[in-house]
């Protein structure tokens, strides 16, 4: 077992206030059209804040490790970027520019389930167990849903969420609200114990939240301080 | 999987004393059938309809391990735990058995592994129904007004056998704590997805 934290805390420049700390293995959903840019959320909550003995989990199931390793470094906290450990499930053999070997996990394809689970198991024996509390961001379940029928990745990601539950790991997800049926994203929020919604409008980000155990709130503007 | 409904256990192994002890542990709570090769195993199994089968890994002839490789193959229905004289390592879970029992085995070591494969089993219904009935409300929300819903005793149903099912999931959550159980529950699903 792998100690933890009791709640994660998002950086102080994190502009959404609801989200300043979570509960340890809580399961956080952020959708949005990527105009809004769900995942630069994602990122900021992962990379920002952490102590520095938390570990950083990226998941990518896009494909595109590279660019997601830049924009993590450029929001990650101080020490964030020697934590940080990616698992690529693009097929890539060889970790981006600035990724040690240690931290670069490669998995053939994202439907390769089993495999992304065994890689995750392998972060955990090897880096989780250095560090008190673990963030996890998976993006996205929009790519996943590409690659598995939906009831299959309902089941993958409710695998998931409870190992991230039972770890006391911070899990965040991302999906692209513009790709699916209200009724497909609506079906997978259940899974989530907070959900943030985003939509853009017009040069102005807003955000609001629901959850299981979070009050929900009415749309709110980012803003950046 | 109810308690009335019967469960039968196929039990492999090329050494017939720990056939029969398997038998004796278990007979009381399932229905067994025994075979003392994989020939037969395989024999057994095209025959009759078996729930689990508790796999010797190394015998003679056709081993544990291609007996698995049938079955996994032929996607026949039934859950395998490999009996094994060594801890499993990770990329064993790749093979496609669903649980594992350690050499030498007890009693309540075999029973326990029954039990969770049957709770595994389970479980995965448990969730396939979940998703149906979630499924089902979204395409209710999104084509009846509000006023139809909060009438429809239909959909309070609905919504209240939702929340009785997510409470059970709830309470199985700590299951995922387990790596086997974790990486069982992926390939699980991994080869679902691929059949469909």
């Amino acid at each position: 077992m792998v100690d933890t934290v009791d709640e994660y805390e998002a950086g102080a420049d994190f502009p959404i206030p609801e989200l300043s700390t979570v509960e340890a293995g809580h399961n956080v959903l952020l959708v949005g059209p990527p105009a809004a840019d769900p995942r630069s959320f994602g990122l900021r909550l992962i990379g920002g804040g952490i102590a520095q003995d938390q570990g950083v989990l990226v998941i990518t199931l896009g494909g595109d490790a590279k660019s997601i390793l830049e924009e993590y470094q450029s929001v990650a906290d101080s020490g964030g970027q020697a934590t940080v450990t990616v698992i690529d499930c693009s097929g890539t053999e060889t970790p981006p520019t600035g990724l040690d070997e240690r931290q670069y996990l490669s998995v053939q394809s994202p439907s390769s389930l089993t495999d992304i689970g065994i890689s995750f198991v392998e972060y955990e024996d090897t880096h989780a167990s250095r560090f008190v509390g673990t963030r996890v961001l998976v993006d996205s379940i929009t790519k996943l849903l590409e690659h598995v029928p939906e009831d299959r990745a309902f089941e993958f990601i409710s695998a998931f969420v409870g190992r991230f539950a039972t770890a006391g790991h911070l899990g965040v997800w991302t999906m692209d609200v513009s790709a699916h049926d209200k009724q497909i994203v609506s079906t997978f929020e259940e899974l989530f114990d907070v959900i943030v919604e985003f939509r853009k409008d017009e040069d102005t980000i807003e955000y609001r939240l629901r959850g299981r155990e979070t009050e929900s709130t009415e749309w709110s503007a980012v803003t950046e301080s | 999987m109810t308690e009335s409904e019967s469960v039968t256990v196929l039990i492999v192994d090329d050494d017939e004393s720990v056939v029969q002890l398997f038998r004796r542990w278990l007979e009381d709570d399932y229905d067994v059938v025994t075979a003392l090769d994989g020939t037969e195993a395989l024999e057994v199994l095209e025959r009759e309809p078996v729930d689990i089968v508790l796999l010797d890994r190394r015998m003679p002839g056709i081993s544990g391990d291609d007996v698995l490789e049938t079955i996994t193959g032929q996607e026949m229905d039934c859950q395998v735990a490999m009996v094994t004289a060594v801890e499993p390592d990770l990329d064993i879970v790749r093979m496609g058995f669903d649980d594992y029992v350690v050499k030498p085995p007890t009693r309540e070591g075999i029973h326990r592994t029954i039990a969770n494969l049957l709770a595994r089993r389970d479980q995965s219904e448990v969730l396939q129904e979940y998703w149906s009935l979630l499924s089902k409300r979204g395409v209710l929300l999104e084509e009846s007004t509000e006023s139809e819903l909060s009438d429809s005793d239909e959909f309070a149903e609905l919504e209240e056998r939702i929340a009785s099912l997510r409470d059970k999931l709830e309470d199985e959550k700590h299951r995922m704590g387990e790596d086997v159980e974790f990486l069982t529950a992926l390939r699980n699903i991994e080869d679902e997805a691929r059949i469909e």
